[in-house]
């Protein structure tokens, strides 16, 4: 571990906006996209199904 | 060559085109010392960073009429069509329009540069640099304009596309202007002329293809 | 075997088998990116010159890297569909232009809030930031004209056309870029030019690296398997598969 204690990480030895800022953004970023398409591709199916007329739906 | 002098002729019939990158550069160089400063001292060095700005602006905004009406009459089409090599259609537009943007500019150059406070010998490096690189700029624009021929918001569009190749061709120029001519950076942007002029038209008729399945 | 690369190009065949590796990229790019993060934020140390803000290293480089890599992939798979005329390659075109786009914002604001402690400003037009900047308009010029193009297969083609340009003249932009930043290095500016990396620096890096791309590609992958979908909403199998 480099940091002795749960305070000196929140800290960041100063820099904690900037760090947990860029980290805070890449994971938003990352995660956010992930699900924004899993999501769009998956509502779509269910539409196409609820016109088509049937269950199962996958990725 | 007829299509050289039919794209001539109709430039000479109407120099609307021209005077309105003319106008247009003015205006921006003008501008400029009003929002910054009139100090001569301070305007001096951003010279031919300036103006060379506004050629590349002046080019891109006369691009996107370059080509509209050729295609909204259907010559484009036949030109695609035709039995002259689709690349020398492309490189005669974009002398064409070299010839109706670039070249006005270039020739006003001086008296843009004295609006900002130049020295002569700024004014030809400056000048000697737009010659070389101004064909580029033109061969850019007018692929871009065959990118956006017959779009509907294709005048915003085609900066959009095309700015980030001119950056290459901006900063030797300026580069070259700026340090009264070293060689290197002569060499360089003639390079890049010679590379653009080579593969450019050749790009151009590529999507000058696709332009009119549409 | 040329036989097995040619019946991943077809949309039925791809859109069947690469079901299977979404719930495996998913867990890989969630382990690695996890652990990543952990060693990065948690195990790594802090660097002499720059103390924790060095830890932003460990996205910003990852999501740099990705920015320019999936540029290329991007006007490969542009160059693919131009010369062999696969639709699928159009798909995977359009299919990868936002999320590029994106990670090169990532890249830019990652890099900006690297900078602020490093050099004391948001921005700095330095040498990499200006290029990734660039390569950002490149992306949103490739999907502007996508979009102003409509869907037609014309479109995908004027858009493909300009992402192998665009690929082209990218190391003559980074050339230049890289060339008048030197020029005009302001005197007070050093550049923190990593020396050799620590294994305690440049494994974690690593990691991140190897976990955006996990990442990218599984996000890609969602977003293809939608295109080819969306595009083939009219053909037999996907009416099928509708139906069971």
């Amino acid at each position: 571990m480099s940091f002795e204690t749960i305070t000196a990480f929140l800290a960041m030895g100063g820099y904690a906006t900037y760090v947990f800022a860029s980290y805070g953004l890449t994971g938003l970023t990352l995660l956010g996209l992930l699900l924004t398409e899993a999501r769009r591709h998956r509502s779509w199916l269910r539409r196409q199904h609820l016109v088509q007329g049937k269950a199962k739906f996958d990725l | 060559m007829m299509l050289l002098l039919r794209e001539l002729k109709i430039m000479l019939r109407s120099p609307a085109g021209a005077i309105q990158s003319l106008m247009f550069a003015v205006l921006v160089i003008t501008l400029f010392p009003l929002a910054i400063t009139p100090d001569p001292d301070q305007l001096e060095p951003l010279g031919i960073g300036l103006i060379w700005v506004v050629m590349l602006l002046s080019c891109l905004l006369a691009a996107d009429k370059s080509l509209a009406s050729d295609y909204a009459d259907g010559s484009l089409e036949q030109m695609v069509l035709s039995h002259y090599p689709l690349w020398w259609v492309c490189l005669v537009k974009s002398m064409a329009h070299w010839v109706s943007c670039a070249l006005p500019l270039l020739l006003m150059a001086p008296v843009l540069g004295a609006m900002l406070a130049m020295t002569s010998e700024n004014i030809v490096w400056l000048m000697a640099s737009l010659v070389l690189g101004s064909p580029i700029l033109s061969l850019f624009c007018i692929l871009g304009a065959m990118l956006t021929v017959g779009l509907n918001q294709s005048s915003a569009l085609l900066p959009i596309l095309i700015a980030p190749f001119l950056v290459p061709t901006l900063i030797l120029g300026t580069q070259w202007a700026t340090t009264g001519g070293e060689a290197f950076y002569g060499y360089m942007l003639a390079a890049l002329l010679c590379l653009s002029l080579v593969t450019l038209p050749f790009a151009t008729a590529i999507v000058a293809k696709i332009a009119v399945s549409r | 075997m040329w036989r097995w690369f040619h019946q991943w190009g077809s949309p039925k065949f791809f859109y069947h088998r690469s079901g299977a590796l979404i719930p495996v990229l998913a867990l890989a790019s969630g382990l690695i990116l996890g652990a990543g993060v952990f060693w990065g934020l948690l195990i790594a140390p802090a660097d002499y010159q720059q103390g924790e803000s060095v830890r932003i290293m460990y996205v910003h480089v990852p999501a740099a890297i990705l920015a320019q890599s999936s540029y290329a992939m991007m006007a490969v798979m542009a160059l693919i569909s131009l010369i062999w005329r696969l639709k699928i390659a159009d798909a995977a075109v359009q299919a990868v232009a936002p999320i590029g786009a994106c990670i090169t914002l990532l890249a830019l604001a990652t890099g900006s809030l690297w900078g602020k402690p490093m050099w004391g400003t948001y921005w700095v037009w330095d040498a990499r930031l200006t290029s990734t900047l660039i390569l950002f308009f490149l992306f949103a010029g490739v999907l502007a004209l996508r979009n102003a193009a409509g869907q037609s297969q014309t479109a995908g083609r004027a858009a493909s056309v300009l992402a192998v340009i665009g690929l082209i003249n990218l190391p003559i932009i980074k050339y230049s870029v890289d060339w008048w930043f030197t020029l005009h290095q302001p005197a007070s500016f050093t550049l923190t030019e990593a020396p050799a990396m620590p294994f305690s620096m440049w494994g974690p890096l690593l990691v991140m690296v190897v976990g955006f791309y996990c990442w990218f590609f599984l996000t890609w992958l969602i977003r293809l398997r939608h295109e080819i979908v969306r595009r083939e909403v009219r053909s037999d199998w996907v009416q099928q598969m509708m139906k069971q």
